[in-house]
């Protein structure tokens, strides 16, 4: 009996190393990149403004860049006065006549991120218009890891 | 003896034409009574009558033609000895004999006080001195290495006054040419208008180092800061040093009087191995810098604003995991410094920012300023905020908390500069010229101008200099407006009153103060001499003044203001001649020495400080003058090609007074009178505005500065409304109030620029910064941090940060490699930059 109890106390111990250094090397602060799509249907998009959150987790905004269709491929602007650690309002514009359809990329946001606890990313669309600047239907999705 | 001749040959050839008119008017006069007796209509007395007319038709043919001779004779006797002094004083300069020069032009004045040649031959003179430094120097940065230089001006003809080395074989024959000196109006000097043809070269010859002569010679070719790049050189002339820094792009677009700069930095990594590249760079000290972009291959990665310490910690966290990393911060408003980390072997990254600003306007010209190379600072004994000047490679060895390396004398980077100018005048631009570079022009229509910097003008190591006049006499106040989700913004040039340039001042009691610390050493010491020299011939008679020196320490020509006679004058010219230029720049010893001295209560009092403001103590000189200002006005004169303008303009703001520049190819004189037009009026001061139906607010600067003719003043505010009642803007001059009444509607202004809200909160910045100067306390520094924010503006209590997180390089950080600058232009390496313990003797100028 106090076999078994010397056993399971080891082995308590060793998981519980086992998590300390599964934590130790998981650097406190690391980064990453979260990618930000918008899906506007048949629609061309022209215009987006969007407001993206990180939660659960100590995060820092650290670069935006913009997105994969050459109508959002310049960096957007976002909004320094509505900037905090984790939240930033970003928008873009194209008046050209190439705009995406259905489902795209339309910005990258580069995050510092300090802790153990894995943030929780959320996008909320503002708004989405098409070139004549009428409000158009459209749905945002946020994608951790930014895929090369 | 030989005076009072040529004085009655004046004489004789002024009122010539009088005697022969008389001589005509005489025979006429001399039968009185004949147009009374009544004669029959006879042929006889009609012949006698057309004899008569044709005796006095002779008589007056030949009177003027004696006359003519007369004239001739004497016009031929003096262009003879105008030839002779001419070719005199042609000689003289040849050899560079100018103090002889000068004599022999001096003697033509006082034999002719009206002969228009002399103004042109002393102006000649001046330059071609000028032009021998100017030689000296380019003579001393091939180090003796080169046998010639080609500066082909290629394809393109050149603009006016863009000459930095006006050949002076070739500016003779030009003059050669021309009607030549019995017709001195058009004798203008030849830089003013001669133009280069196409295909046309100019060969600049420095010496070979065999043919170098004398112990200035051995000097110069010691003190060489390896920027010679007009200069074709030989295989081994330059080191060419690799540096992370390949090439800087300007584009500049100008709006009214604002100007939207963008400024691209491409880093490249030439070493074998991954670099972390620091670059210390200056930019005009009232950019509001609102955009910065690092660019990874394809990519374009917008930095984000951040307070300044979690930007600098998310920087070397970034750093030390490998992630490609750039970091923005300020040093001082016109003091940046750049950091990328992670910069693998052979790759580029690239970083644009962006700001905005507003022109000068001074004297009738708009001026746009892009500054190229941080000056070497001198710091006092004991300081460590300030910004270290080390030899390349030196890191550390100042202690101070910023360092610039620069390049030793023989090297030079591959890091050269590109520029561009937009102008959009909106008005017909009348006049364009640029002293510092070789520009070349192209215009698409009267009110717009393109200027893009030649190739062959582009080492970095000097300020960009730009002025354009526009057409009209009078410019009127300007007002720009925006408005946007967060209000309405605008800018105002305000001119002074018309009404003041008809005062005269009073006597003024004036104090100059010359630097002559080690970076004054040469020619901008010699620069500061002639305005000073100039000034001291200016003074009125019941003027006051006194000149005083620093470097160490400070000294000064007598110990209280003397008159302005003839004597005084010539002690002091004598003095100023004396002074040379060494050591450090204790600018505070200059400041005590000139505020603190015995005033004159009836005398205004000016106190005009020259110097290339080579400091890194700014703050502390500044306080040092709000403290001891009194009833003094400061005018600072910024002397050479890269001077710290953040400081002079601090100056003059806080001393009530105004700035001016005097680069190396300026005239002296020109910038000395049109000083002394400036300060021959009252300004305009005490002022204070009522902004009538605009509900403005939030305006700065604060306390609005005092106008001087010739110097508007830009405010800058908020804006609540629109309203019919006029903008009114009261004050006193010379002891009498006065009001300007401006009818000014942001509805109709002139143009709606983005740039203007954070040019407001720029300013808002540096009015926040003065009064942490002026009453200093623990809150300046969070409300600065909170309009830089809001306004996602550089301060120096935020930065920029962009990281890449998706490209992570193996392994550390790798070394960390500064980008050496070369010297500016005509600053001495060797009394300004510190070289490591027991390599040289340590530098002490600044």
């Amino acid at each position: 009996m106090r076999t078994w109890h010397a056993v399971v106390v080891i082995l308590l111990c060793l998981a519980a190393q086992a998590a300390a250094q599964d934590a130790a090397e998981r650097p406190a602060v690391r980064f990453e990149a979260v990618d930000v799509y918008v899906d506007s249907g048949a629609q061309p998009l022209a215009a987006y403004q969007f407001e993206l959150t990180a939660k659960k987790a100590k995060v820092a905004i650290v670069g935006v860049e913009g997105g994969e269709h050459p109508a959002f491929k310049e960096a957007p602007y976002y909004d320094p006065a509505a900037l905090s650690r984790d939240r930033i309002i970003i928008a873009a514009f194209n008046t050209g006549r190439d705009l995406p359809t259905g489902r795209t990329r339309v910005a990258r946001v580069h995050f510092q991120v300090s802790g153990l606890e894995e943030p929780a990313y959320a996008v909320t669309l503002n708004v989405a218009a098409s070139s004549e600047g009428a409000r158009i239907p459209a749905t945002a999705a946020v994608e951790q890891g930014g895929k090369r | 003896m030989r005076e009072r001749g040529t004085l009655w040959l004046i004489v004789l050839c002024v009122f010539a034409p009088s005697f022969a008119a008389l001589a005509v008017f005489l025979p006429a006069c001399s039968t009185p009574g004949r147009s009374t007796v009544s004669v029959p209509p006879t042929s006889i007395s009609q012949d006698y009558a057309k004899k008569d007319r044709s005796l006095a038709a002779e008589q007056q043919q030949e009177a003027k033609q004696a006359a003519a001779e007369q004239i001739q004779r004497v016009t031929e006797v003096q262009r003879k000895e105008q030839a002779r002094r001419f070719d005199e004083v042609m000689k003289l300069i040849d050899d560079k004999e100018f103090a002889k020069a000068f004599q022999v032009i001096d003697d033509m004045e006082a034999a002719n006080p009206a002969d228009e040649l002399v103004p042109l031959l002393r102006e000649f003179a001046s330059r071609e001195e000028h032009n021998s430094d100017l030689m000296k120097q380019d003579a001393a940065l091939a180090r003796g290495d080169l046998k010639f230089g080609a500066w082909e001006t290629g394809r393109e003809a050149l603009p006016d006054q863009l000459f930095r080395y006006p050949d002076k074989k070739l500016w003779r024959d030009i003059i050669a040419k021309r009607p030549a000196v019995a017709y001195p109006s058009q004798m203008v000097p030849a830089e003013l208008n001669y133009r280069i043809s196409f295909q046309e070269e100019v060969w600049i010859i420095a010496r070979p180092p065999a043919e170098a002569e004398g112990p200035e010679a051995g000097r110069a070719k010691e003190e060489a800061p390896g920027s010679g790049a007009l200069m074709a050189k030989l295989p081994e002339a330059e080191k060419e040093v690799p540096v992370p820094l390949k090439h800087t792009d300007v584009k500049a677009q100008i709006s009214a009087y604002i100007a939207t700069v963008d400024v691209t930095q491409q880093f490249h990594n030439p070493y074998d191995q991954k670099i972390e590249a620091v670059y210390v760079f200056p930019l005009p000290q009232n950019a509001a810098v609102n955009e910065f972009i690092m660019v990874v291959g394809e990519r374009r990665i917008r930095g984000i604003i951040r307070e300044r310490e979690e930007a600098e910690r998310i920087y070397q966290e970034a750093r030390a995991q490998g992630y490609v990393a750039s970091l923005m911060t300020q040093e001082r408003p016109n003091i940046f410094t750049q950091k990328v980390a992670n910069i693998e072997p052979g790759k580029d990254i690239d970083v644009s920012v962006r700001y905005f600003h507003t022109l000068a306007y001074v004297d009738g010209w708009y001026e746009y300023v892009f500054p190229m190379v941080v000056g070497p600072r001198f710091n006092p004994p004991g300081s460590t905020e300030g910004v270290g000047a080390v030899a390349r490679g030196a890191a550390g060895i100042s202690g101070q908390k910023t360092e610039v390396q620069y390049l030793r004398p023989g090297e030079r980077s591959g890091h050269d500069i590109s520029l561009a100018v937009d102008i959009d005048a909106g008005v017909p631009i009348e006049e364009l010229a640029c002293p510092s570079h070789v520009v070349a022009r192209k215009s698409g229509s009267p009110e717009k101008a393109t200027v893009v910097l030649s190739p062959l003008d582009t080492i970095p190591n000097k300020d960009f200099v730009l002025r354009y006049k526009v057409a009209g006499k009078a410019i009127k106040s300007a007002l720009l407006a925006h408005r946007d989700e967060r209000g309405g913004f605008f800018t105002l040039m305000v001119y002074p009153p018309e009404s003041i340039s008809k005062l005269r001042r009073k006597p003024l009691e004036m104090i100059f103060v010359l630097d002559c610390s080690g970076s004054m050493n040469g020619v901008p010491i010699a620069q500061s001499k002639r305005a000073v020299e100039r000034a001291l011939r200016s003074l009125q008679p019941d003027d006051t003044f006194q000149v005083i020196r620093f470097s160490n320490d400070a000294s000064q020509l007598g110990p209280a203001p003397v008159a302005a006679t003839p004597a005084n004058v010539q002690r002091a010219l004598r003095y100023v001649a004396s002074l040379e230029g060494g050591g450090g720049t204790m600018m505070i010893e200059g400041i005590k020495a000139a505020l603190d001295f015995s005033h004159d209560a009836e005398r205004l009092r000016f106190v005009c400080f020259l110097t290339d403001g080579y400091i890194g103590n700014e703050v502390e000189i500044l306080g040092e003058i709000h403290k001891r200002l009194g009833a003094s006005r400061i005018f600072s004169f910024g002397v050479g090609s890269s001077v710290n303008r953040y400081l002079l303009e601090g100056m003059a703001k806080l001393g009530r007074g105004a700035v001016a520049y005097l680069g190396l190819n300026d005239s002296a004189a020109e910038v000395m009178d049109l000083f002394f037009d400036r300060v021959s009026h009252p300004a305009m001061t005490d002022i204070s505005i009522d902004w009538g139906g605009m509900k403005a607010s939030e305006v700065y600067p604060g306390a609005v500065p005092d106008l001087f003719v010739g110097r508007p003043v830009i405010l800058t505010g908020r804006f609540g409304a629109t309203g019919a009642e006029p903008v009114r803007v009261r004050g006193n001059v010379a002891g009498e109030p006065g009001e300007m009444a401006l009818r000014l509607d942001p509805n109709e202004a002139g143009a709606a620029h983005g740039g203007i809200p954070f040019v407001w909160a720029r300013t808002k910045i540096a009015d926040l910064a003065d009064r942490a100067v002026t009453d200093p306390g623990p809150t300046w520094g969070e409300q600065i941090k909170q309009v830089a924010l809001e306004y996602g503006l550089m301060s120096a209590y935020t930065a920029f940060i962009a990281v890449d997180t998706l490209t992570r390089t193996a392994g550390d950080h790798g070394t960390t490699v500064q980008v050496p600058v070369p010297v500016p232009a005509g600053v001495r390496y060797d009394t300004t930059v510190q070289e490591p313990p027991g390599t040289a003797p340590p530098a002490g100028g600044g």
